[in-house]
């Protein structure tokens, strides 16, 4: 493309509605068309959310791709019931694999972004069947890190974690309370033992609403975005219930041998 | 390893150092002590399963939903720029702690990390066979266990003990009667 090209079509990219965009970028993603079958592939297994795929660039014979048929880029833009689904899917193909291959274990890999080694514009699970010293670089390396920047890391995340679940933020702000407290050391010993009555108070309230706090929020989430898919799911329960009941005979496969190796 | 050498069910006892930023009545979240690159978390389930195969698929679901929003929390938290999130399964895919455990790696440019892999050429015939090995397993998923099924109370079980018991308090109540 020359780059006049580029630029039109990057104008062209901003004036969309995110309607047209998300159109145009299933357009563009390959592997949109191989779950529309418009491209061919080697489809190992399919339901109503997702589909997996043997990768034609196998990090070992058996590589399987796990993607959620509605186009997503990353991991955090796809519904939680789906996330749930996919988590299922694949604990339940990594067994296929143990089974299949006969191998000695998986790893169950996710990039999200450029920057983690994401491909693809459309999100995926990777489920690579591993055998000792195949040479697959998958080794996490462990780094040593300072006390100071350790914790440094947990206030960020743990601020970010407090939002993203919906954990009341007073638990933050008292937190931080004992500390502006320290930096005034001339007041008045009583008022200072009086503040501080009071934030055990508090502090005991919100530890007996916390642990409670972010399971309740998460499940009226979970209840809403139930409400909404109230059509399809009874269908889906009856599916399961017929088919739990053939799924039993697990144990043949050896896990406890897989498991074993530890000892 | 015994649950009782295992790190993970020990600071599930609140008995390690490990820096706990998240934890519910089913998993918990700690940073890595030794992280791979700045913000890595581990979460792990509360339960001690060695590899996913062991883990109840309802139980598997909300694992996801919570590395996904985990994830986002540990990408915010240090402005990172993408996530891996990597699961080892079994000795020979690297996992060192036989407790199923989660990593997520918040990741930068230059960070010096690479999960790449290099791959293996497979001829055609080699694809297919693959394939239809792998087909004649993942044939038999069928429904997901979506939620904890209660275990149904055995009634006949309950009226035992309670006849048990009955039977000690009576025999009890005797014993004091022969008290003179």
């Amino acid at each position: 493309m020359t780059p006049e090209q580029v630029k039109a079509l990057q104008e062209k990219i901003k004036k969309m509605s995110p309607e047209e965009l998300k159109e145009f970028q299933k357009k563009q993603c390959i592997f949109c068309q191989i779950i529309s079958g418009k491209v061919a592939s080697k489809k190992v297994y399919e339901d109503e959310v997702c589909i997996a795929i043997l990768d034609i660039n196998p990090a070992n014979p058996g590589h399987l791709l796990l993607m959620p048929k509605e186009h997503y880029q990353i991991m955090p833009m796809v519904p939680e019931e789906d996330i749930a689904h996919l988590g299922m899917a694949s604990k339940a193909l990594s067994q296929a694999l143990l089974k299949a291959l006969k191998v000695e274990g998986t790893n169950i890999f996710i990039a999200n972004g450029i920057v983690a080694g994401q491909r693809a514009q459309h999100f995926m699970i990777h489920v690579i069947p591993r055998k000792e010293g195949d040479g697959v670089g998958i080794e996490i390396p462990e780094k040593k890190i300072s006390e100071a920047e350790l914790s440094e890391v947990k206030k960020a995340v743990k601020e970010r974690i407090a939002d993203i679940f919906k954990l009341k933020k007073e638990v933050v702000e008292i937190e931080k309370k004992p500390e502006v407290i320290k930096e005034k050391p001339e007041e008045v010993e009583a008022e200072f033992e009086e503040k501080k009555a009071k934030e055990e108070e508090k502090k005991e309230e919100i530890k007996e609403e916390k642990p409670e706090a972010a399971p309740a929020a998460l499940k009226k989430e979970a209840e809403v975005a139930g409400k909404e898919k109230v059509k399809p799911k009874p269908i889906k329960k009856k599916k399961a219930k017929k088919k739990e009941k053939k799924e039993e005979p697990e144990e043949e496969i050896g896990l406890d041998e897989i498991a074993g190796l530890f000892r | 390893m015994a649950e009782s050498t295992c790190i993970f069910c020990q600071t599930v006892k609140g008995k390690t150092k490990l820096q706990k930023i998240y934890e519910d009545e089913k998993i918990i979240a700690v940073l890595h002590p030794t992280p791979a690159a700045k913000g890595h978390i581990l979460v792990f389930p509360k339960k001690h399963y060695q590899i996913i195969e062991q883990i109840p698929d309802y139980e598997i679901g909300e694992i996801f939903k919570k590395i996904n929003k985990l994830s986002v929390a540990g990408f915010e938290g240090v402005k990172a720029a993408g996530t891996n999130m990597i699961i080892q399964n079994g000795v020979a895919a690297g996992q060192k702690i036989p407790h199923v455990c989660v990593n997520i790696i918040p990741r930068i440019e230059n960070d010096g990390l690479n999960f790449q892999w290099q791959p293996k050429q497979l001829t055609e015939e080699e694809m297919s066979t693959v394939e239809l090995k792998i087909k004649e397993e993942t044939e038999k998923i069928g429904g997901f266990e979506k939620e904890e099924k209660k275990e149904p109370v055995k009634i006949e079980e309950k009226r035992e003990k309670i006849k048990e018991e009955g039977e000690e308090e009576s025999y009890l109540i005797k014993q004091l009667r022969r008290i003179p």
